[in-house]
């Protein structure tokens, strides 16, 4: 077995919740999403239709494609069969509610799966972030929403949401059957109605449940004998590292600070460098 | 068809102070660039900006005191991060800034356009985003269950950068469309830029490409590179080299310095693109 990184796990724990028929959704820059879908492409969903935002397209996709920060929307229209507009996204998306997955990241999200993209503290300290975009609109339309959080700390995992953008199982606009899952660097979790909170769906390997105790910001039942995440196979690094993003674009959603511009621009050199 | 062609300094004076402007392209892609550049020089002031997905044309709007309030879906950089003006004056309240959804923002414009006062949805019913709106919610006449009243947005003038057009407003849109004909329907004025414009025999070429016809637009302004330094697909790419520098200036206090080198000190957007430098536009550069 190959040794494999963190947002590697994550990578392939995303593009395992894809099924054949779906249509998956991808919205602004989310290199780890757009990673998975392609992953999930080549693999199991070979019928997945994909539809991305960089160019309000619906691209068909036949071959393993690489991801890319500077020609995101290039490489998309290469492929598009089709040019529509944001209107029509939507469209599709009410149309084929139950066969769409799309992967959110949120800033916050709580034990009832509310997930928030707009606010973070209370009264007159805020941190006002760029925006929910379209996660409150769609999230709770969907039978199965996937967020995914790469650093799975104490701050993005809360008792209550600062501010309510993506409804939760609890409210009663969500439909009953939903389930939402969280993909994280630590497992995967998931909440439904049935249960009414986030539980441990699995833990990666390697990851102890005091770890996940100790980076969750809210109780969290962990039943002994709980699933361990199924580690990525060859087939599926080998895809990722040689085929989909060998530049591994997709550490810039790991990376913060300082560190994440000076790697930005090495990647945009990098890419520079390889102009179609 | 009425020959529209004009240059951006005529065609801003459509815009007058306190209006509420509607800005196309999405966050780093096709913004009207040169348009906003315009606006900030005519020194117009008290401007509601709306658009689904803002970046560096809300950014600079707000960072040059041109605008009172902003409404939008999304403000930031994408993979760059966070708007660090639009931020500051969110966070301060020197701004008002109306967060909206995707959602919101075309059933408002959907509701103008289609000459309905209201769309009624249960869309985003019991989140925060629905409260800070304050938007009506009302029993239907049909099932009697709750919905909400989305009310029509009306913007006085739309920005809109198109990759090619001719002379009379007849456009083509292409890569990230957004909502820029749903904006183009729904506004009073619509005042276009275009990448190239082309002769009216070369639109009726593929007529199909035509998504902005005509009659949804009011003044036509030729710019080559006009969305720098955001995309303009098949032309070019997003200048992100650029976009990090703006970024840098805005976090070390020398924003001021930015727009004085780049826009209010300059006369036209051709003297900006020299500013630039042919070396960054050939970086970007993907077809002539």
């Amino acid at each position: 077995m190959n040794s494999y990184t963190p947002d590697e796990m994550m990578i392939v724990c995303m593009a395992r919740e894809l099924q054949n028929n779906d249509i998956a959704a991808q919205g602004l820059t989310t290199p780890m999403a757009l990673v998975a879908y392609y992953l999930a492409k080549a693999t199991h969903a070979p019928q997945a239709t994909i539809m991305q935002l960089a160019g309000n397209i619906l691209v068909h996709i036949d071959e393993p494609r690489r991801i890319s920060i500077l020609y995101n929307e290039f490489r998309a229209m290469e492929k598009a069969v089709h040019q529509g507009t944001q209107t029509e996204v939507y469209e599709t998306l009410f149309k084929r509610t139950d066969s769409i997955i799309e992967f959110f990241r949120p800033a916050q999200i709580d034990k009832y799966g509310n997930s928030n993209n707009s606010l973070i503290g209370k009264d007159d300290a805020k941190i006002r972030l760029p925006g929910g975009f379209g996660i409150p609109d769609v999230s709770p339309l969907y039978p199965r929403t996937v967020y995914y959080v790469p650093r799975h700390e104490r701050r993005v995992f809360v008792e209550r949401v600062d501010y309510l953008g993506g409804l939760g199982v609890e409210a009663k606009a969500a439909k009953t059957r939903r389930q939402i899952r969280v993909v994280t660097n630590l497992g995967v979790f998931k909440v439904d109605a049935d249960f009414g909170s986030m539980r441990v769906h699995s833990i990666h390997p390697g990851v102890s449940p005091e770890q996940i105790k100790e980076n969750t910001g809210f109780e969290i039942p962990i039943p002994r004998g709980i699933l361990e995440t199924t580690p990525p196979t060859d087939e599926e690094i080998g895809l990722i590292r040689e085929k989909i993003d060998p530049l591994n674009i997709r550490q810039l959603e790991i990376l913060s600070g300082e560190e994440r511009t000076k790697t930005l621009l090495e990647l945009l050199e990098k890419e520079l460098a390889e102009k179609p | 068809m009425s020959r529209k062609l004009v240059s951006s300094k005529e065609a801003s004076k459509i815009i007058k102070d306190g209006m509420r402007v509607a800005v196309g392209g999405l966050t780093i892609h096709r913004k009207p660039m040169s348009l906003i550049h315009e606006v900030l020089r005519s020194g117009t002031k008290g401007l509601r900006v709306l658009t689904l997905g803002g970046g560096p044309d809300v950014d600079l709007l707000v960072a040059a005191g041109a605008v009172e309030g902003v409404e939008a879906a999304y403000v930031g950089f994408e993979i760059l991060g966070f708007a660090p003006n639009f931020r500051k004056a969110a966070e301060t309240g020197r701004i008002k800034f109306t967060e909206h959804t995707e959602y919101s923002i075309m059933a408002g414009l959907q509701a103008t356009a289609f000459e309905a006062e209201f769309i009624p949805s249960k869309l985003l019913m019991g989140t925060d985003i629905l409260k800070a709106l304050g938007y009506k919610i009302f029993d239907s006449p049909i099932t009697g269950e709750p919905l909400v009243a989305y009310p029509r947005i009306v913007p006085d003038v739309t920005l809109i950068h198109a990759q090619r057009a001719d002379q009379y407003g007849n456009a083509q849109v292409e890569g990230v469309t957004a909502i820029d004909l749903l904006l183009a329907k729904a506004s009073k004025k619509v005042i276009l830029s275009a990448e190239k414009i082309v002769t009216t025999d070369e639109i009726m070429k593929v007529p199909s490409m035509t998504n902005l016809p005509s009659t949804f637009v009011d003044a036509v302004v030729e710019c080559r590179y006009g969305a720098h330094p955001t995309s303009c697909y098949p032309y070019y790419t997003y200048d992100l080299w650029h976009m990090i520098s703006y970024l840098e200036s805005a976090k070390t206090g020398k924003i001021d310095e930015y727009l004085r080198r780049y826009i209010t000190g300059l006369d036209s957007f051709e003297s900006y693109l020299d500013e630039v430098g042919e070396e960054s536009r050939k970086k970007i550069e993907m077809q002539r």
